[in-house]
């Protein structure tokens, strides 16, 4: 190569082809603007130059990428599997000039504790594979999982502060191992040789782990994930409400989370969002069944028709489980149709409903246990089949979500737990996106006894003119709308994050600060959480 | 010392003075050599004197505090209510520098009762938001530790401290911070700003989390602080469980799995012999002014006096009715194998409450007071009369009473309350590492830390308290008699070998003090404290905000 044609040559392409020389030798491990186009896809009309894609294996590849990137000053945007699905997906923050760093090769389990119960595990590994791990372990614990799908990254997940079906993932991650902007690689907590520093978070001193949730001051290469014990009993409650007994039923949830030993998340969908989910399993059963699609869904409706459906958990010995059932059947009762699961019995009644030909029975099990799963760590992607294209089999669900013609945007706004708050967000939704000829499709998850999320998605054609845009300028309004209400979003998407970072706030100037010291190249993951 | 006082009175700053005088008004400004004496006192062997203590009554006072400190290059050290004893009280690291105590700033901002938490200031006791809960929102009770009463929630917090109800994870649940900076620019945490109404319910705002940065640090004065409350539980059993030696490791695992499965939630407490000894009885005086420790022989006497095991557990079993019943029965057919298991009800403690009252001050007995009154020596009141004080501190009542362990090896008696160790001229050091939560962990720092405690001839205090299910401190007392200089510099060596030994050995500590600073960094992981030192010079430039806490 000549002098002159490396001068003519852009740095990404240089870092490119130093990573591919130096680094990262191999097929497929480097790939140039053409072959990273299909990183650009996403769920919504969003649109991004990736001029490439770097693919390590190991810690010291990562570090040795993050050296190149600062000699050639290529901005780097780190994903694990990168299913950030109605959040930008793996497109970068910035418009153009921009290398993803795809860590799905990093997916070892470096080590199962099964007595205290813990995994340390790279950003790659998928919620399938951890559960598949455990399983075969035997394990006394399991993963709490998310409802999004099997392929998704565990770490990537709760570095961004997902949800899980019973808990925070946030509250559940420590122990970071981070190679920062600047090339350090750090161990937050106790640092590496320190007995406790799997089971207890901080170390002495200030407390970095935070740092490194939603940032963009390195890349974070491995983690010790807490899991659930699994009790010797579990029971799924399932409760159908009107759309005036949200509020009530809030603030009775919030009782009974602080009266009793009641932990789990509960989740309430509104019909948009079961309608939504439940389309590809309905039309399926319809098929199996022998019914029209009309009257499979009239079975549905007659089971799960209401405006709001409830899902919750109660687990624990038996004493205590049998406590919480009453409490239970005593609170939310007299609100609407309740309904006690145990997996054992969601067996039992879907054989005897198939044998006997029970339509509306057969279909309200076959939903309840196709999400009964995900309470007890089973990932599942039930959730992507309203994505998967019936002409293009060839592709697993999680890579049909970005491809499909089906477009979808998330807001996720924090409220506190009352039935006030619920009903003027809930309002809010529906209000915003009505607006923009949406219909709002929503989950409310109570997080602790204090906090509500609600996930607020609006799904529409990408073929159809001007629907994405349309959507795009929806989720601006609405998130306009709930933030001058006080409820602020828990995570925002890559075209939004000008919303949140606010550069009078002293919180975002000390941001802004502390990437000075991170990352003074300004090389990871530009504009990602932060002003710079 | 002499030397540190001379240098406070030979610099020319009529000007510093003039203007934290300005800000704070004269009468909050302490600069007379004896108040500064005062303040200065400290249970660890060695102390620093400050320059100034200057009470601000603001979060605007603090932060102009911290603009002309900035401008003067001249080292500031908050405390909230400095009665960090065993931590090195309000000494900063070094002499010269300006004491900013915040006890001043003492009000209780906000009660949310629907969302159970409180908003304070720094300056607000234990004891001040008992009462106001007890007053107000009678459903509501605030953790609390077994320290003083007049401790402040949010100081301890930011040090990372506990208590014994299932909220005894202080900082855990601490939510939403204002901090002032070395800047003087106020800090929100969370990214949302003041309208947020999830500010202090929820952790985890959008963009990085900076909590974290102001636990344990020198990057900002934390100058209010959400704090997470529990509603009062319909039913709360207080165990205690005896233990042999021998049997320790046996029960921390035990325990260790209850925990894991829920049985147990709280921050159940393991105290040595020598430790419980401390609660309830003196030090000889003839040991003490002979500057020696109490022989086995000594010990075994007192333990059969006073009817004290090897090892002593304290907990609380918490919930409904049914829960609490449920929770007992597994927790008895748990331990059994391992030990003496006892339960105290509230009405049981009530009894006991009411037969101390009246064994103190006479009065009319029921019979089966006067029957247990009969069976009962002065000395097994004295162990007895720990119950109440205990239950209450299940119930985040606040008492005086275990403090009263700091006055051990001090000539002088304590009152029933108003104790201040430091004031009174007791010798404390306290050290505390983390440990995993396993029998065999337990044993093998135990048999770490017992030659060096023989070694230096001071007796082990020792407490294993339950942080989590998967980790323990163990906090270690090293008490000694200030007066006598050979056993105050045993104590100071006793401290600098068992914190290297701990170090080498991996066990770090949870918590540091000056005692900890002076001998040397704490962090001993050389990419964090590099990066630690890296976001100070970012965040404090001219490095005034307490220099040298927790890095160097």
């Amino acid at each position: 190569m000549s002098s002159l044609r490396v001068w003519s040559l852009k740095p990404v392409t240089l870092f490119l082809q130093a990573c591919a020389g130096h680094v990262l030798r191999g097929a497929g491990r480097v790939l140039d603007e053409d072959a990273a186009r299909p990183y650009a896809e996403n769920t919504g009309h969003l649109s991004r130059t990736v001029s490439g894609v770097v693919r390590p294996e190991t810690v010291e590849e990562v570090m040795a990428v993050v050296e190149l990137a600062k000699q050639f000053a290529v901005a780097l945007y780190p994903v694990s599997q990168g299913r950030n699905w109605g959040f930008g997906s793996r497109l970068p923050v910035r418009e153009a000039g921009n290398v993803i760093v795809d860590l799905s090769r990093m997916n070892r389990i470096r080590h199962l504790d099964d007595d205290d119960g813990y995994v340390i595990i790279e950003p790659g590994v998928t919620q399938a594979q951890l559960e598949a791990h455990l399983t075969d372990a035997g394990a006394k614990h399991f993963l709490d999982v998310t409802g999004s799908g099997r392929e998704t990254s565990v770490l990537g997940n709760a570095l961004e502060r997902g949800i899980a079906y019973n808990s925070l993932r946030v509250d559940a991650l420590s122990a970071l191992e981070v190679v920062l902007g600047n090339g350090q690689r750090l161990h937050t907590g106790f640092g590496q040789n320190v007995a406790t520093r799997h089971t207890y978070k901080h170390g002495i001193g200030p407390s970095l782990d935070g740092l490194f949730f939603q940032s963009n001051f390195g890349i974070v290469t491995s983690g010790t994930y807490r899991l659930l014990r699994r009790r010797p009993q579990h029971l799924t409650f399932h409760l159908g409400l009107s759309a005036e007994a949200l509020p009530e039923f809030v603030s009775r949830l919030r009782t009974l989370r602080e009266e009793y030993p009641f932990d789990s998340i509960v989740h309430i969908g509104n019909r948009a969002r079961t309608r939504f989910t439940l389309q590809p399993l309905v039309n399926q059963y319809a098929r199996e069944a022998n019914l029209s699609p009309e009257r499979a869904w009239a079975a549905v409706d007659r089971e799960t028709g209401n405006e709001w459906t409830a899902v919750g958990n109660i687990k624990g010995t038996r004493a205590v489980v049998a406590e919480l059932e009453r409490a239970v059947k005593k609170t939310f009762g007299p609100l609407g149709a309740l309904r006690l699961y145990s997996p054992r019995l969601l067996k039992f009644g879907t054989a005897v409903s198939r044998v006997l030909g029970l339509t509306g029975l057969g279909m309200k099990l076959k939903v309840a246990s196709t999400f009964d799963g995900l309470n007890h760590g089973v990932p599942s992607d039930a959730a992507l089949h309203a994505f998967v294209d019936d002409g293009n089999r060839a592709l697993t669900p999680a890579e049909s979500v970005d491809r499909s013609r089906t477009g979808f945007s998330y807001c996720v706004p924090l409220a506190p737990l009352t039935g006030f708050d619920a009903q003027r967000l809930v309002d809010t939704a529906h209000r915003v996106c009505g607006e923009f000829g949406f219909t709002a499709e929503m989950t409310l998850n109570a997080l602790t006894a204090q906090v509500l999320e609600a996930v607020i998605s609006v799904s529409f054609s990408k073929d159809q003119a001007h629907a994405p845009e349309r959507a795009s300028r929806c989720m601006r309004a609405l998130h306009t709308g709930l933030m001058a209400q006080g409820y602020a979003p828990y995570r925002v998407s890559i075209e939004l994050m000008d919303l949140i970072a606010q550069p009078a706030s002293a919180q975002w100037q000390t941001v802004k600060q502390l990437k000075e010291v991170l990352d003074p190249h300004r090389i990871i993951a530009p504009g990602r959480y932060n002003l710079v | 010392m002499a030397e540190s006082i001379r240098l406070a009175a030979s610099r020319p700053e009529a000007g510093v003075l003039a203007e934290l005088q300005a800000v704070v008004g004269p009468e909050h400004v302490a600069l007379d050599a004896q108040r500064l004496a005062a303040i200065s006192r400290t249970t660890e062997p060695t102390s620093t004197l400050c320059r100034y203590a200057v009470f601000p009554g603001s979060a605007s006072e603090v932060a102009q505090v911290m603009r002309i400190a900035s401008r003067y290059g001249l080292p500031v050290w908050p405390f909230s209510r400095g009665n960090n004893w065993g931590y090195g009280t309000k000494n900063a690291l070094n002499s010269g520098a300006i004491i900013l105590m915040l006890e001043r700033m003492n009000r209780i901002i906000e009660v949310n009762e629907a969302l159970a938490y409180a908003v304070v200031e720094p300056g607000v006791t234990q004891q001040q938001l008992h009462e106001y809960l007890e007053a107000h929102h009678p459903k509501l009770i605030a953790d609390c530790t077994d320290s003083t009463p007049l401790g402040s929630v949010l100081g301890n917090a930011i040090e990372r401290g506990y208590g014994y109800s299932p909220a005894g994870d202080h900082f855990a649940h601490l939510c939403g911070l204002e901090v002032v900076l070395p800047s003087g620019e106020l800090l929100r945490t969370g990214g949302a700003g003041a309208r947020c109404p999830t500010f202090h319910t929820h952790k985890w705002g959008s963009g990085p989390s900076l909590e974290g940065l102001f636990s344990q640090g020198n990057l900002g004065v934390v100058v209010s602080g959400g704090i997470w409350l529990s509603p009062r539980p319909e039913r709360i059993v207080l165990f205690t469980l005896d233990l042999e030696a021998r049997q320790l490791t046996r029960a921390v695992d035990v325990l260790h799995q209850l925990a894991l499965e829920g049985t147990v939630q709280g921050h159940v407490h393991m105290a040595n012999a020598f430790q419980t000894l401390s609660l309830i009885e003196r030090y000889p005086a003839s040991a003490r002014e002979a500057g020696r420790p109490l022989t086995a022989d000594e010990l075994a006497t007192s333990r059969r006096t006073f009817g004290i095991p090897e090892w002593n557990a304290i907990g609380g079993l918490f919930g409904t009715q049914r829960q609490v019943r449920a929770r007992r029965r597994d927790l008895a057919r748990a331990v059994r194998e391992v030990g003496t298991v006892s339960f105290f009800e509230a009405s049981q403690v009530d009894q006991v409450t009411r037969l101390l009252r009246w064994s103190a001050g006479g009065g009319p007995l029921s019979w089966v007071a006067r029957a247990i009154k009969s069976v009962m020596t002065p000395k097994d009141v004295k162990l007895v009369s720990l119950l109440p004080e205990m239950f209450g501190l299940l119930h985040g009542k606040p008492t005086w009473r275990v403090l009263q362990s700091a006055y051990f090896k001090s000539a002088v008696t304590p009152a029933p309350t108003d104790l201040d160790p430091a004031r009174d001229g007791c010798g404390l050091m306290w050290l505390a590492p983390a440990v995993p939560m396993t029998g065999a962990h337990a044993q093998t720092i135990l048999g770490l830390v017992e030659p060096l405690f023989a070694k230096f001839a001071i007796n082990l205090s020792a407490c294993l308290t339950m942080m989590s299910a998967r980790t323990v401190f163990l906090l270690l007392g090293i008490f000694f008699d200030p007066q006598n200089r050979d056993e105050r510099a045993r104590a100071d060596a006793l401290y600098g070998a068992l914190s290297s030994m701990l170090a080498e050995h991996g066990y770090q500590q949870y918590r540091g003090g000056v005692s900890a600073w002076a001998h040397g960094n704490p962090n001993r992981d050389l990419a964090g404290a590099q990066l630690l030192g890296q976001l100070k010079a970012a965040i404090d430039p001219s490095n005034v905000l307490a220099p040298g806490r927790y890095h160097t």
